[in-house]
């Protein structure tokens, strides 16, 4: 996804090497040991598998550890419940989920070495897994040369759609489009843009900029900081003087309880010029705050506030198993998610083989927690329903529209040139 | 007019966060040669102290107890590790550079990488006129700053252990000559420059989120001024600290950050290169 986490953009410094650190130290200690601990991990879930000659290998590969691992182990154990029940439930066809479990430790090199070994040595049938962007970008290569499968469930800014990867979560235009149009009616048409300066906001920013001025709407400015700028008092008296109606939000990590607790001492409020953010989910509007948060919006496919008996279900079942204090989101509900739909296009296969399920893929359907029917489309990508949600004084979003189911659209016509629009899916590498 | 009273603003409110980060790292230089490059973890350590004091006793409190803990933990590492370190800056380097990552690895396994909230002790904005408003905590936090800097000057320069610090930052043998106490000298001045860095951390937390990260970004503007200003000195560095502050702000208000940031670094390195001389000040 767009590096919508602090810890994201601490690893862009590395990789940048702005910071050797000791992050990388134990990124390597705990790869040396996680081949193992991996296995160990899932033994204590899938003991009953773990035996079977007929288990169906599925990769499980998040990073358990390090500075991603706040939001991607809470992936990874929506992943396992997922299965567990799954496998409570019968299995697919007679057959038994059996997780291998990789840990990659927040580091992009690590995760292409782990993919490589449930690719290549565990021949997994499809492997669950990656959150920031450039860490699905470091394992593509290894998933389209061995033919292998990648369900990809964090929301991205789109402009990929390989042939082996299944993108589970949203896409920017289908994330955005009904947002856009609603912010532009209820909030105004002065909008102020402001991101962090980098592909994923500035691809978010691009979208909603197209679509708002279709709709009569103005941009005033499309401001973009450094990826670890905290400071935001310079923005804001220019975005005092610019009197928009409403700021459209793309800062991530931890700009966004800087920004945002910022907006609010200088005297802003939601009620005058409110806040829409597009990768601002409750973990990070936990360390807004809800003094600072209350007010302000963002879309999500999923919130933990949906009150529904599904809903309410799915989250009992998540904190018996992972305790009562576990938050619920966005990425992790598309993780749980993920593996209904595997089930379904093995099912729908008849076979467990990475080319078999890619090719029946397209077409199949899961119901998921909160949200809905979702189903994979041709290119990929899946069609997602969409709510806007308001954060209240609990940091938490109260729903505030649910939109129509929308089709995802990875390459939206206007920000990428006609003749650029490929045939989805394609090879993204060679 | 407007943008002149945002700029003027910003500049100092960006300027006084980056004396209180440059002052304790300049003092710890200037008495025993090392460049402390932990000195951005020092900071965390203060911005957690604010997290988790804060709710036990109060915000002040905790700003207030921020700079005795982390002086505390600066006296520790003093004896345990930095006065083997001292000058022998690339010695000194290494070894912070270690310790920091050790800092941020041990917060990381204890409090996790989690983003933490700590609220704004003083919440509301005051009135600048041409309808600009300035939040009540950075006004808090320039006086704070103005205030802790001249208290370490004149601490410094009246004071009969400043006396000492001086007389050891000059030339520690012949301080030992004339019975100063130089490794109490030394200790007291690693644990004066943790301490601020301490209080920098703490007050620079209600303005945005605490991780165990967070030192690195401050750790290079603090940098920036102690270079400007000539390693060592303190005089310098509130001053210095004020004009990265008003570069920055006089770029980003009317353009953006990006630039700004272009700008305040291609300043300071003609700045140095101009200037022909070591990067180190005539001490104190």
């Amino acid at each position: 996804m767009v590096e919508h986490h602090h810890t994201r953009r601490q690893i862009l410094q590395r990789a940048g090497g702005a910071a050797v650190g000791a992050t990388s130290l134990a990124a390597l200690l705990s790869a040396c040991g996680s081949s193992d601990s991996g296995g160990s991990a899932a033994a204590g879930t899938t003991a009953a598998a773990s035996g079977s000659k007929d288990a169906i290998k599925v990769g499980v590969l998040f990073s358990l550890s390090g500075n991603l691992s706040i939001a991607e182990t809470s992936m990874k154990n929506a992943t396992m419940l997922a299965i567990d029940e799954l496998n409570a439930r019968g299995g697919v066809g007679g057959r038994k989920l059996q997780p291998v479990v990789e840990d990659y430790a927040s580091d992009f090199g690590v995760v292409v070495e782990k993919a490589r070994k449930l690719v290549e040595q565990d021949r997994v049938a499809a492997t669950i897994g990656c959150y920031a962007s450039a860490s699905r970008k470091a394992v593509l290569p290894v998933f389209e040369q061995g033919n292998a499968v990648l369900l990809y469930p964090t929301f991205y800014e789109g402009l990929e759609c390989s042939t082996n990867v299944i993108y589970t979560s949203l896409v920017a235009a289908q994330h955005l489009t009904d947002t856009t149009g609603w912010m532009v009616k209820h909030a105004g048409k002065r909008i102020y843009m402001v991101g962090s300066d980098y592909v994923g906001p500035q691809t978010y920013n691009a979208i909603v900029k197209k679509l708002a001025e279709q709709q009569g709407a103005t941009v005033l400015a499309n401001r973009f900081f450094p990826l670890d700028q905290t400071e935001f008092g310079s923005a804001l008296s220019a975005i005092r003087a610019a009197k928009p109606d409403l700021i459209w939000n793309t800062i991530v990590g931890a700009g966004i309880p800087a920004f945002l607790k910022q907006y609010q001492a200088a005297g802003f409020t939601p009620q005058q010029t409110p806040i829409f953010s597009g990768i601002c989910t409750e973990q990070e509007l936990a360390a807004v705050g809800g003094a600072a948060a209350k007010g302000h919006y963002f879309p999500a496919s999923y919130f933990e506030t949906i009150d529904t008996p599904e809903n309410r279900s799915f989250i009992g079942r998540y904190q018996a198993k992972y305790g009562s204090a576990q938050p619920t989101n966005m990425p992790m509900q598309a993780s749980y998610t993920s593996v209904l739909l595997l089930a379904a296009a093995i099912e729908k296969a008849g076979e467990a083989t990475p080319g078999a399920i890619l090719k029946a893929f397209p077409g199949v359907s899961a119901t998921a927690p909160g949200e809905g029917t979702v189903t994979v489309k041709d290119n990929h990508h899946t069609t997602h329903t969409v709510s806007l949600g308001q954060a209240n004084d609990r940091a938490l979003y109260d729903v505030v529209e649910r939109f129509a189911p929308r089709d995802p659209d990875p390459f939206p016509a206007g920000i990428v040139p006609a003749s650029k629009i490929p045939t989805c899916p394609r090879r993204e590498t060679t | 007019m407007s943008v002149l009273v945002q700029v003027v603003c910003q500049g100092l409110s960006v300027g006084a966060v980056l004396a209180l980060s440059a002052l304790g790292l300049t003092i710890v230089y200037g008495v025993m040669g090392v460049v402390n490059l932990a000195h951005g973890e020092l900071m965390m350590l203060g911005a957690y102290t604010m997290v988790l004091l804060s709710p036990l006793v109060g915000p002040w409190a905790a700003i207030a107890l921020a700079p005795l803990v982390v002086g505390a933990i600066g006296l520790l590492l003093d004896r345990s590790l930095i006065r083997w370190l001292y000058h022998d800056p690339v010695k000194s380097m290494l070894g912070t550079f270690g310790l920091a990552i050790v800092l941020r690895q041990l917060v990381l396994i204890v409090e996790g990488p989690q983003l933490r909230y700590v609220g704004l002790p003083v919440t509301g904005a005051v009135s600048l006129g041409f309808g600009e408003q300035f939040p009540l905590w950075r006004v808090v936090i320039v006086v704070l700053a103005v205030a802790t800097t001249v208290a370490v000057a004149l601490w410094l320069m009246r004071s009969a252990t400043g006396l000492k610090v001086r007389t050891t930052t000059v030339d520690a043998q012949i301080a030992e000559s004339l019975a100063i106490n130089v490794p109490r000298v030394n200790a007291t001045a690693f644990a004066l420059g943790a301490g601020l860095a301490g209080l920098a951390g703490a007050l620079v937390a209600p303005l945005g989120s605490v991780y165990p990260n967070m030192g690195v970004t401050y750790l290079v503007g603090a940098f920036l001024v102690v270079i400007l200003a000539g390693l060592g000195s303190v005089r310098n560095a509130l001053a210095w600290a004020c004009a990265v502050g008003l570069l920055t702000a006089a770029v980003a208000v009317p353009a953006d950050d990006v630039l700004a940031q272009v700008a305040v670094w291609a300043a300071a390195l003609t700045i140095v290169a101009l200037r022909r001389q070591t990067l180190v000040a005539s001490r104190v």
